[in-house]
């Protein structure tokens, strides 16, 4: 493809020849041609080429814009501008060399696979952590005793001991201070005797251990405040445990014992912000899954304080209680509420589906229970049904099955409002956490 | 302005027919088609130019079915006017 400049001249000259004319007329011609076209458009009309193209102005609107050597707010003024459209012919004859090529529509077939495969991968790997998690920790507060221990290096021990406690503070909910505060108060004095006293590799790891399962009861109970015996043993073991320790660390080691300490509370950090209520939400889900009513009372009774961290199910429980409380001022429908109230507290068990639904681009909850309930207030039940399938309520993931679940009619009355306030409880519910 | 006005308005400035204009106006259409599929860029002095672009391929995505398609690469005509034209259109008052 040649890419010359042609001019005016040059048009006239092919002219001539082609038609076998004076060399002037079609020099003329051209130029008269050109300045008609020119001529029409500056009188605001469009010029249309039989076969070619047509030429016409467009408006460009005023507009703001910034001097790009002051900075200065400048706006540019309004203005005509020629445009040229070619006609459908003209069109295909420039793009033959392309004319062949036509658009391809990418499957998207083996790219869904993968994000389903990484989006299981990922729970493995969130269930695995905690474990982790749990060793870690127990390094960290093995080290930061040992820091302590080698005199030379107290001061900073004491800042990361510090860093830790602040941290961990972050972390708690503010229920959770008192514990906290028991737990501050066992560190102080575990610290103290540490540095009187020496301790040998064996007592360490009794420590060790007992450290890691109370880390693991903190975090698979979540957050139960652990009973004050249980301190009260831990510090009455920890004194004698202590006895025989400084010597045997040496300074060089501390410098390996910090790093680590730090990388085991990044971890620990960045597993308390992200992925931990991932981690809990799963282990409830499977929870309900297996026993849904054994379970279900127990943990109001443990720990009815902790607002924030109580399995979704006690706290459909407690808000449902709390509604009882204000239901018990009116006393006329007292009967029916009680039922309702009753069907509520239930914990409800997805047994009978009525149909299943594959999840396309664009899905929402709520239409899909539009569609099966007639109102899309329901979409928590379908979510309580699949609740395994989800990670959050509002992620759903193309590509999976939703098994819609057959409700109590007296449970999903669309009619009743109780039924609706209860189900805006739930969705409230869901979409907090 | 249709095609059959400017061929009559060229005909009353040539002082010629207008079968002849429109002979005339043929061939240069004709020309200036095989010039610019040929990938030759025609300038005509004080108007502009008309030339070839060439548009890459890209990926478009529908919006609603998220379907990706590969939109090939094509030749394009382009105008570009020049700048006296647009001085001259400066002048234009906006109305509308």
């Amino acid at each position: 493809m040649s890419k010359e400049k042609l001019h005016v001249a040059d048009i006239a000259e092919q002219l001539a020849e082609s038609l076998s004319l004076n060399k002037r007329i079609a020099d003329d011609f051209m130029k008269v041609l050109i300045a008609t076209i020119e001529e029409i458009l500056l009188a605001n009309d469009t010029v249309k080429l039989k076969g070619f193209g047509t030429f016409k102005l467009q408006w460009n609107e005023p507009r703001k814009s910034v001097d790009v050597n002051t900075g200065e707010e400048i706006v540019i003024e309004g203005y005509y501008k020629v445009v040229f459209t070619p006609e459908a012919e003209l069109k295909d004859l420039v793009n033959e060399p392309y004319a062949h090529l036509e658009p391809v529509l990418l499957s998207e077939e083996g790219e869904k696979t993968v994000t389903v495969n990484a989006d299981a991968y990922d729970f493995s790997e969130q269930t695995a952590v905690p474990l982790k998690l749990f060793n870690e920790q127990a390094n960290e507060i093995k080290d930061i005793l040992s820091e302590i221990n080698s005199l030379s290096k107290k001061d900073e021990a004491v800042e990361m001991d510090k860093k830790d406690e602040m941290d961990k503070k972050d972390e708690m909910d503010k229920k959770d201070e008192m514990d906290k505060k028991d737990e501050i108060d066992k560190k102080d004095e575990i610290d103290k005797k540490a540095k009187m006293d020496e301790i040998d590799e064996k007592v360490e790891k009794n420590e060790k251990d007992e450290m890691s399962k109370k880390n693991e009861k903190e975090l698979n109970l979540k957050r139960i405040p652990i009973p004050s015996e249980n301190f009260q043993k831990t510090i009455s073991k920890s004194p004698p445990e202590r006895k025989s320790r400084n010597k045997n660390k040496k300074n060089t080691l501390d410098y390996f014992f910090i790093g680590a300490m730090l990388g085991g509370l990044l971890i620990y950090i960045l597993i308390d912000f992200n992925v931990f209520s991932d981690i809990a939400r799963h282990i409830k889900s499977l929870r309900m899954r297996s026993e849904p009513v054994a379970e279900y009372y127990q943990p109001v009774e443990i720990e009815p304080v902790f607002v924030d961290t109580i399995p979704l199910d006690t706290l459909s429980v407690q808000v449902a209680d709390s509604s009882v409380l204000n239901e018990t001022a009116i006393e006329d429908n007292n009967a029916t509420v009680d039922e309702l109230q009753i069907l509520f507290d239930k914990p409800r068990v997805y047994k009978e589906f009525i149909a299943t639904e594959e999840v396309i681009p664009g899905s929402r909850l709520t239409r899909i229970s539009e569609r099966y309930y007639g109102v899309k207030e329901f979409w928590v039940y379908i979510y309580e049904a699949n609740k395994d399938k989800f990670v959050t309520p509002d992620q759903i993931i193309t590509g999976t099955t939703l098994k819609i679940p057959k409700l109590n009619p007296v449970l999903a009355d669309k009619n009743n409002p109780r039924c609706m306030e209860y189900a805006l409880q739930l969705h409230d519910l869901y979409l907090k956490k | 302005m249709r095609h059959k006005d400017l061929v009559h308005s060229l005909a009353v400035k040539m002082n010629s027919s207008e079968k002849e204009i429109e002979t005339l106006l043929q061939s240069v259409l004709g020309i200036m088609k095989t010039e610019i599929s040929a990938g030759n860029t025609i300038g005509f002095q004080g108007f502009g130019a008309i030339e070839i672009k060439r548009k890459e391929e890209r990926l478009s995505v529908h919006p609603v079915t998220k379907a990706r398609t590969l939109i090939p690469p094509k030749l394009v005509v382009n105008f570009k006017q020049s700048s006296t034209l647009k001085v001259k259109l400066k002048e234009i008052p906006h109305h509308e």
